[in-house]
């Protein structure tokens, strides 16, 4: 605490070191205040913890096979049946959260990291480059993600990591567009004219100085984004693109069930229930920190 | 003005309190008054003291946490609180019986309709006209207070045209459905002074002419003194002094009243007198309690003032919520006086300058 | 206001051109012939390259990108891989299939998505509102493929009402064909329905606070005239602009959609045409896909001038 000198006690007050709570813990107070935000946190922690901890939660191996129990309902054995080939159903519903979780992850980072740095270009250098990127972002847009992951993924042969990869740069356009509004807003502003005038490069100018500034909407954005991020990969499993057999998304789950609907509903159901129960609460949450971080966020879609 | 006049809108013990959490902010606490038809009465008092929520009140406007909890608004013998808000009684006095002008002119027009439309749709609400015969008499008193070129004007939006100009289209649309009383909240307030004054005199002229009733909330005193018959002055949710405009301006009685004049300018004051504000801040509406509200800054207060209830206005025709009236009356003369002999003094200074040697030539 | 029109016009050309070289290089990354892959594993080199100089593969790739723009006027599309029929044709056949479903479903999206939010809006902490929220929040996480291999089980299967799959157009029997579409139009609508829900609610809440609320309250204007000529009007335009996010959605769900329940339009086309990696269906689908939704895009832009006049450029 800095020395201060005979002031009085109003001069005091004011140079008084801060004493204002960190801003994470009033993000954090502010977000538990409303108890259906709460019960999406406890759902999204039991959710990760799951995945996290599948070998030692799962009753069986999910890939563990056994044709003699070949489509058997709801048991005590098996929770919530097997499926064709005798394997259990909620055992592979919970290796699947650790895919779609993954993935989600994976997508909405990958989407954030070319998003956010189009954007920062975009926006900081202006003129025909940033014309010319938010055409190519418009073209992106117009075309719809579960297509366009399905085009590319399959183009690309298939498999998680393409689809990650395609689902990542299908959703980076709106990420670079509310950064390239944050640089706009932000480039005008005096202190980035300073440093430009005191010989700072325009790269450090822009990092030390916008991207601070930006964290909050990038973070809103992405857990906003991690719910569609999650339900465009069960859609491409169930499609047939993603992962391999004998490992099971949730997705790939659904598809597998099909066929035996009227014999063993909860291959399909069963997995459909976490996809909801896991894009509601990731999308609970988004809304949450986007009315306590940045509302003006509302108009911005996904 | 005979005794026997009823009064276009009599509000009795008016109280409109906002629930919050931490208790109920009483921003009306017991209002009661009335306009007679034709009058222009003034509500004056500084921000916050509930001089616009009294009058919203009155209409059911008031927004929640807000809520009307006890009084009388009568009008035209009906209770308006007794209506539900969009009740078809209520909706036909709301515009139709009351029109209101609203302070900020930026935003209290719709902005994606038109201003014809906009002064049209009352009209047909109100007054069943056809839609051209509707327009055509949005036209006129577009023409009437003061907008030219109003046919092409009609088909303008709001943000077509200055401050000045929208609130004469406010103007125009609380006039519509001739009603028997207008309410001016802080009408010119955000306006510049050239145009304050413009829109002030057309104000009183088309009120005048159509003998509407008007009441006009302001924290300007100046305009008090030049448009105003009858004066309310509130303080803390409370009227603290009703009387006519003369009344209240050379024979203020209550001590905030008094304050008040001393901290505005007169044109007629030495230059070297300082302007006295009242030293302290308004009360916090929150936990009133039930005493006299502006105790704690008043010069004349005395010990009873502390421990009594809250005085109430004594009646008549110029009356001041005070226990100690008395004693501020007896300051005012000896202000007064004060100011006489000054000004005698210098004027026989003036005379001495005048016919002393080596005066002027 | 031309002047918008035909810079906003312009716009959307450059945009769909972006998208035509966007969608032409996802093709082209392939690993391998598709030649090759089309004529299958004992396909003999020269048959292979006869196939080459057919497909126009020995053509330099921006030579091939023209060939196919320049046939996206003439209405050559080329001949699918897999089937040889010409894609025009396909293209023809299969999207008014698709279009009554996806338009169905945005109009049903709209005329129910926006009044909902309306009434939660208006109703805004009364329980209604809370039901409502919590439908729209449901109704944009729920995977349309699963709900609709549920709908089947539940409406097929076990009531029997609705027919498990299939399309019949609605010139030869219209009745079977509402039937058939019920179920798809009412998945396809979900998620642009509950999205319109909740920016209505969203927008109306901020909009009736403002101050010409009050003025039109003031008035004594009937509430519904309050609430959608002076409320709604100004709350508009996010609404508005969620129209072109929206056929995207029912783009992309007609895949699922057309799947499951076995109705062959222009999704179901799509889907096999990528895994048999038929390049030559999959490009034009996709532009033409895209070209709707930026179609719709530019539509929405230019109704921003007449909705809210203090909007210019």
């Amino acid at each position: 605490m800095s020395k201060i000198p005979n002031v009085g006690p109003v001069t005091r007050a004011i140079t008084r070191p801060n004493s204002k709570p960190k801003a994470s813990q009033s993000v954090l107070r502010a977000l538990l205040r409303r108890k259906v935000v709460v019960v999406a946190i406890v759902v999204l922690a039991i959710i990760v913890v799951t995945a996290a901890f599948a070998p030692l939660l799962a009753p069986y191996d999910p890939n563990e096979q056994d044709p003699a129990a070949s489509l058997q309902g709801a048991s005590a054995a098996h929770w919530l049946g097997t499926d064709l080939l005798g394997r259990d159903v909620l055992s592979r519903i919970i290796f699947g959260a650790r895919i779609s979780l993954l993935v989600g992850a994976a997508v909405v980072v990958l989407a954030g990291l070319l998003g956010v740095t189009i954007g920062i270009i975009s926006g900081y250098v202006g003129g025909v480059v940033d014309a010319a990127f938010m055409r190519a972002i418009d073209a992106l847009m117009a075309i719809p993600v579960v297509i366009f992951g399905l085009a590319l993924g399959a183009a690309l042969g298939g498999g998680i990591g393409n689809v990650i990869l395609a689902l990542g740069i299908g959703t980076l356009p709106v990420f670079a567009r509310v950064m390239r509004g944050q640089v706009l807003g932000v480039r005008e502003m005096d202190y980035i004219k300073a440093g430009t005038v005191l010989g700072i490069g325009p790269f450090r100018n822009m990092l030390v100085h916008v991207l601070p500034n930006c964290i909050s909407p990038i973070i809103v954005l992405m857990t906003m984004n991690i719910g569609a991020a999650i339900l465009t990969e069960s859609g491409l499993s169930f499609l047939g693109l993603g992962v391999a057999p004998p490992m099971a998304s949730w997705g790939s789950m659904v598809s597998d069930g099909y066929r035996f609907i009227t014999m063993q509903p909860l291959i399909s159901f069963a997995p459909g229930i976490a996809i909801v129960v896991t894009v509601l609460a990731f999308n609970i949450l988004g809304d949450a920190l986007r009315d306590v971080l940045d509302p003006r966020l509302k108009g911005v879609l996904r | 003005m005979t005794a026997a006049t009823k009064p276009v809108l009599a509000v009795r013990d008016l109280r409109t309190y906002f629930r919050t959490r931490t208790g109920d902010v009483k921003a009306v606490d017991g209002v009661s008054y009335h306009v007679n038809p034709g009058e222009i009465v003034a509500f004056v008092g500084e921000s916050g003291c509930g001089k616009s929520v009294t009058q919203y009140s009155t209409l059911q406007l008031v927004p929640p946490p807000g809520e009307v909890v006890g009084g009388e608004v009568l009008f035209e013998g009906l209770n308006l609180l007794d209506l539900k808000p969009y009740s078809p009684q209520m909706r036909a006095v709301r515009g139709g019986g009351i029109g209101v002008v609203f302070q900020e002119p930026m935003t209290s027009l719709n902005p994606v309709m038109t201003v014809g439309k906009q002064i049209a749709e009352s009209i047909r609400v109100h007054l069943k006209l056809s839609r051209a015969d509707a327009m055509s008499r949005s036209i006129d008193l577009l023409t009437r207070v003061g907008i030219p070129d109003a046919a092409q004007r009609a088909r303008a939006y709001p943000h077509e045209f200055s401050g000045g100009m929208r609130q004469r289209v406010m103007i125009a649309m609380a006039l519509a459905c001739d009603p028997r009383l207008i309410i001016a909240d802080e009408a010119t307030t955000a306006l510049d002074v050239t145009t304050e004054a413009q829109l002030l005199e057309m104000i009183r002229d088309v009120v005048r002419e159509t003998e509407t009733a008007l009441i006009l909330v302001t924290h300007n005193l100046g305009i008090v003194a030049r448009y105003a018959d009858r004066v309310y002055v509130m303080y803390a949710g409370d009227i603290v002094e009703s009387g006519t405009t003369s009344e209240i301006f050379e024979n203020p009685k209550h001590p905030y009243t008094l304050g008040l004049l001393s901290a505005m300018p007169r044109i007629d004051d030495p230059h070297e007198r300082q302007l006295e504000p009242i030293p302290g801040v308004p009360p916090n509406l929150l936990d009133k309690p039930d005493r006299c509200p502006f105790m704690p800054r008043c010069p004349f207060a005395t010990a009873t003032c502390e421990t009594s209830p809250k005085p109430l206005l004594e009646g008549g025709e110029h009356s001041a919520a005070c226990y100690e009236v008395d004693r501020s009356q007896s300051l005012l003369r000896a202000q007064r006086e004060l100011r006489e002999q000054r000004a005698e003094l210098a004027a026989r200074s003036v005379v001495n300058d005048l016919t002393a040697p080596g005066g002027m030539p | 206001m031309p002047s918008v029109i035909v810079s906003r016009l312009f716009q959307a050309l450059v945009v769909l051109v972006f998208v035509s070289i966007l969608v032409f290089v996802m093709m082209r990354v392939v690993p391998g012939d598709p030649a090759s892959i089309a004529l299958g594993e004992n396909a003999t080199p020269e048959a292979v390259a006869a196939m080459r100089e057919e497909l126009g593969l020995d053509q330099p790739l921006w030579v091939q990108y023209l060939t196919w723009i320049g046939g996206v006027f003439t209405g050559d599309l080329g001949r699918s891989i897999a089937s040889q029929q010409p894609v025009d044709q396909l293209i023809a056949q299969k999207l008014p299939i698709t279009m009554q479903l996806g338009v169905t479903a945005f109009v049903l999206a709209v005329l129910v998505g926006v009044p909902a939010g309306v009434i939660a809006a208006v109703r805004r902490g009364t329980w209604l509102d809370s039901l409502l929220t919590v439908l729209a929040n449901v109704g944009m996480a729920v995977p349309i493929f699963w709900l609709g291999i549920l709908g089947i089980y539940v409406f097929s299967v076990n009531l029997g009402w609705l027919p498990v799959q299939g399309y019949t157009p609605p010139t030869v029997n219209l009745w079977e064909n509402i039937r058939q579409i019920t179920m798809p139009v009412i998945l396809l609508s979900l998620v642009p329905l509950s999205q319109l829900a909740r920016q209505t609610r969203s927008s109306m809440l901020e909009v009736v606070g403002l101050d010409f609320m009050r003025t039109a309250r003031a008035k004594g204007l009937p509430r519904w005239r309050v609430t959608i000529l002076h409320g709604l009007r100004n709350s508009l335009i996010p609404i508005v602009t969620l129209f072109g996010v929206g056929i995207a959605s029912a783009a992309g769900g007609s895949v699922f959609v057309e799947q499951i329940f076995n109705i062959p339009g222009l999704g179901l086309l799509l889907v096999d045409s990528i895994f048999a990696k038929d390049y030559v269906v999959v490009q034009s689908v996709v532009l033409l896909l895209a070209a709707i939704v930026v179609a719709v895009t530019f539509l929405v832009d230019i109704t921003y001038t007449w909705i809210d006049p203090r909007i210019r450029t």
